[in-house]
């Protein structure tokens, strides 16, 4: 119910509200009054290069696309109203470079975002904003001034350019066990949108990307093990790479005597569990899933034993 | 003594290519490519060869060949064509016939024409085989060696996916696309009663979805709808056979409105059902299963800046979800056991960003979640029919606080220090009551407990000299979780780790690079006196990762490079009598040298040693040498 009300409340305001029409990254700069948008045939007179850079892309003058609701295309798109600068014979005001590296990141992805629409929803959730990473950092061969990354276009797949930067994750992916990520078999954006994040705006729960693939794990279970719906994978799982077997966070029985431990356990020679001795088992070879195989829920048994 | 014959062979090369440089580009790392890969949009075919020269513990080098094969050949092309109106074509693959299975690989064709759609298929095709005995693996195995699967359990994997995105009009974008996935085979699995065993899998998931974005003015918004469908079966050796059916139908929607250019009202909502039905048999009760989930969450959030320097998020969300399972007996003729479960759960989460110190930037977090779930499972009966024969309830109630703070502040023109430190208190309390024949519980539960984390990072990214980036940190983890109910018990789990990284494009022919990290963890019980064998289950490890390498562009035909990385683990907590510590380290050491020999014909040879070496029963030796032809067009 509150959820509803909450819902009600959101929409309300999305569509009664008359307030004031939507900022630009336009509006942190002080644009001369006289200054107008006059399309950018003007601009490759004396940017030729720039021109041609961008003779194959979606950025350029005559592909047409305006800011949405707008005529605004082209160089202007990002560089603001050309008039003056024209005028005055490339002296007047524009923004160019030094102006739009100082908006810092997120003035950056405003700039970007104002077409990019699908990526403005959500690109606040995400783990790259609020650093010194921007839109032009990865996406450096699609604007004509480059950031900290190589150009996507010189890698021969997506993960080798996620790599470029997370280095320790690539470390990861050379564990023993691990998601056959260099191997090729998936890429980093199966599991992450590197424009949005999992804990707000995205509804795709961090659970809930790892059952995309593993199905069979996500039950609805009559057993329910609280890691399926109330804990994160993450709790037990480190999915880039492990020392241990099914990318678990500890090996052997450590990692589920951190919960399940209680105090007989430690002072019954029988090292008791649950009321049954498993001195026995523990002390061979036995792992706790291994008789507890379903361990992320079962229809048959409250302890998630195979039998 | 590797790594030293390793760094003095870097030296070497370093003062080699001293001595010769000139003004040809330092290579970036990509010391995870095959051998003779190239990168860039140019024409390029790639064809390789390779022998696996396998050595060490027979039995383990027997069985790697089995999962990798001895002759090994992989191939490696790109096209891109670019027509006059500035359509793009794009086809790329990566082939292999690995272990001596059928052909195998990755392929992807693109068409895209700028600012109106783009549309990829991509196709993966690979056969996985599984270790015969890598699930025994454990510290508390003794040190002989435990049995193995007399063949090589095989998978063949294989998923599709395409999509395609339509620009309509300034104010609407479209997309569809579909992915399908497929496992067919055996896997190795670990299996108490015959160990070891493997595990039958035939499973496919096929996802569809649709969606768009719009603008209006100030409102944003993309609808997606999406359907999932999946089918498993699997078959253990023990005799547990199960089939399953599941369909997930979700929809989501994300708007934004602007409310000034400074404030900003986001809303989310997504829905979901999953139903499921199947079966389980070869165990003591068979029956049929059945289930469905209704999954809800709503979220308001109002983002905005306040001044030049502060930029605030706030926002609600609000979660519900609602299960009904059950096991019926064989044809469904019966309930065996039913479980109706609710859980519901409110977050609060604000956000707080600034910049108004001089070159510093902190973001400080902080959430709220409380939730609340009621449980209830019947023998003989669904809950609140009044035919079970007997039945457990559980009502739990949890409050979990979650805090960070990040600190960026730049302490020279060149050097930047991060620190983070994040802390999460989760308090859960369980109220268990019960109906039984003999008024005792059915199943035991966890009871109430908490959870105390904190991790913490130190980060210092300097740049001596415009040639050479390093990174160097620190970071940690502790945990203690306390069970407070009945069962009163408490661990502690920590990990501190150092790591320290530098790329040092020491002339324009030499690149020079290493990685190091060292990391230590511990897993303890406190407040009670060991009894016995009980240190065994105690972790005390630690981990060294030592990766150093170099690239170098000899002459203007001829590049080199190295690399090395060790990883060396060692376990002294266990303290069983068969084994007192794990001791396991792996060597990797990889040599290349490419060649142009002309104009659009390059040839590179290449040399690994894998080495895994454990104290127990692991030893072996991989060595691998490859000769590649690369030839663009």
């Amino acid at each position: 119910m509150k959820g509803l009300i909450c819902l009600a409340g959101c929409l309300a305001v999305l569509f009664c509200g008359q307030i004031a029409a939507g900022g630009t990254y336009l509006d942190r700069f002080d644009v001369p009054d006289d200054a107008e948008y006059i399309g950018s045939e003007d601009c490759s007179m004396c940017h030729e290069e720039v021109s041609d850079f961008y003779a194959h892309s979606a950025h350029h003058p005559e592909r047409g696309l305006a800011i949405p609701g707008t005529d605004i295309a082209g160089c202007e798109a990002c560089h603001g109203p050309g008039s003056v600068h024209v005028d005055e014979g490339g002296e007047g005001w524009i923004l160019g470079y030094e102006d739009l590296g100082a908006l810092g990141p997120d003035g950056r992805a405003a700039m970007c975002t104002q077409c990019h629409t699908d990526l403005d929803l959500n690109w606040h959730t995400s783990a790259h904003a609020g650093t010194e990473i921007s839109c032009n950092d990865c996406h450096r061969d699609q604007v004509h001034h480059g950031g900290l990354a190589r150009p996507a276009g010189e890698y021969r797949n997506q993960t080798e350019f996620c790599l470029q930067c997370h280095t320790e994750t690539a470390a990861q992916f050379r564990m023993p066990h691990r998601h056959r990520v260099l191997e090729g078999h998936m890429t980093c954006t199966d599991c992450h949108n590197p424009h949005r994040g999992v804990d707000t705006g995205n509804w795709d729960d961090l659970n809930e990307t790892c059952l995309t693939c593993h199905t069979q794990m996500a039950g609805p279970f009559v057993f329910e093990h609280a890691g399926v719906e109330g804990e994160e994978c993450l709790t037990c799982h480190r999915p880039h790479g492990s020392q241990h077997d099914k990318m678990l966070t500890q090996s052997g029985n450590g990692l589920c005597l951190q919960c399940h431990v209680e105090m007989a356990f430690s002072t019954d020679q029988n090292w008791s569990l649950g009321g049954q001795a498993h001195a026995g088992l523990m002390m061979g070879e036995a792992r706790c899933y291994d008789c507890h195989r379903e361990v992320h829920g079962s229809n048959t048994d409250p302890t998630f034993y195979d039998r | 003594m590797k790594t030293l014959m390793t760094t003095l062979t870097l030296i070497l090369l370093a003062g080699l290519a001293t001595a010769l440089a000139g003004d040809l580009p330092a290579q970036a790392q990509r010391i995870w490519a095959p051998a003779g890969d190239v990168i860039g949009n140019q024409n390029h075919l790639t064809a390789t060869g390779m022998l696996n020269d396998d050595h060490g513990d027979a039995v383990k080098a027997g069985e790697e060949l089995d999962i990798f094969g001895e002759y090994l050949g992989q191939g490696l092309f790109g096209w891109r064509h670019v027509m006059d109106n500035s359509h793009t074509l794009r086809a790329r693959g990566l082939f292999d016939n690995y272990a001596g299975g059928g052909l195998a690989g990755d392929g992807m064709i693109a068409s895209t024409s700028p600012g109106t759609y783009r549309a990829t298929l991509s196709y993966h095709i690979h056969d996985l085989r599984y270790d015969r005995d890598a699930e025994l693996r454990n510290p508390t195995f003794p040190t002989v060696m435990p049995p193995q699967l007399a063949i090589t359990p095989e998978l063949e994997w294989r998923r599709g996916q395409a999509e395609v995105s339509y620009h309509v009009s300034s104010a609407l974008d479209l997309r569809v696309g579909a992915d399908d996935m497929r496992r067919e085979g055996r896997k190795s699995a670990l299996t108490r009663r015959n160990p070891p065993g493997v595990q039958t899998v035939d499973s496919q998931a096929a996802r569809f979805w649709l969606g768009g974005t719009t603008r209006l003015g100030a409102l944003a918004a993309d609808l997606e709808l999406s359907t999932t469908t999946s089918e498993n079966d699997r078959a253990y050796q023990s005799g547990h056979v199960y089939a399953d059916e599941r369909d997930r139908y979700s929809a989501s929607l994300d708007a934004a409105y602007d409310l000034s250019p400074a404030w900003r009202v986001l809303a989310n909502g997504r829905m979901s059902r999953l139903e499921h039905t199947g079966t389980e048999s070869g165990i003591s009760n068979p029956g049929d299963t059945d289930g469905d989930t209704d999954s809800a969450a709503y979220q308001l959030a109002v983002l905005g800046r306040l001044g030049k320097a502060t930029t605030v998020r706030a926002s609600a969300r609000f979660d519900m979800h609602d299960t009904e399972a059950s096991l019926l007996g064989v044809d469904g003729d019966a309930v065996q056991y039913a479980a109706d479960r609710e859980r519901d759960r409110q977050q609060y989460q604000v956000v707080i960003g600034n910049r108004s110190l001089p070159r510093t930037s902190l973001k400080l977090r902080y959430r709220y979640t409380s939730g609340e779930s009621n449980e209830i499972i019947g023998i003989g009966g669904r809950p609140g029919y009044g035919l079970e024969t007997a039945s457990q309830s559980l009502d739990q109630e949890s409050t979990r606080h979650d805090a960070s703070l990040r600190v960026r502040t730049r302490l020279a023109r060149h050097v930047k220090l991060t620190c983070s430190l994040r802390h999460s208190a989760l308090e859960v309390d369980q109220d268990r009551t019960w109906d039984t024949d003999d008024d005792q519980p059915w199943f035991g539960v966890l009871g109430d407990h908490e959870r105390d984390r904190t991790m913490w990072r130190l980060a210092l990214q300097t740049r001596p000299s415009r040639r050479l980036p390093v990174d160097v940190g620190l970071r940690g983890f502790d945990q203690t979780f306390q069970r407070t109910g009945e069962e009163m018990a408490e661990t502690q789990a920590s990990m501190v780790g150092v790591f320290a990284n530098a790329n040092w494009l020491a002339t324009d022919r030499l690149t020079v690079f290493a990685m190091v990290t060292y990391g230590s963890e511990s897993y303890e019980l406190t407040g009670v006196e060991p009894v016995g064998s009980f240190e065994a289950f105690n972790v005390d490890a630690t981990t060294l990762r030592l990766s150093p390498g170099a690239m170098v562009q000899l002459t203007e035909c001829l590049q080199l490079e190295g690399w090395y990385e060790g990883v060396f683990f060692e376990d002294t907590g266990d303290q069983s009598d068969s084994l007192n510590a794990i001791e396991a380290d792996r060597d990797r050491l990889q040599v290349r040298a490419r060649w142009q020999a002309m104009d659009r014909l390059a040839v590179t040879a290449g040399y690994a040693r894998n080495e895994l070496d454990e104290n127990r029963w692991d030893d072996y030796i991989q060595h691998l040498w490859t000769l590649s032809a690369h030839t663009g067009f």
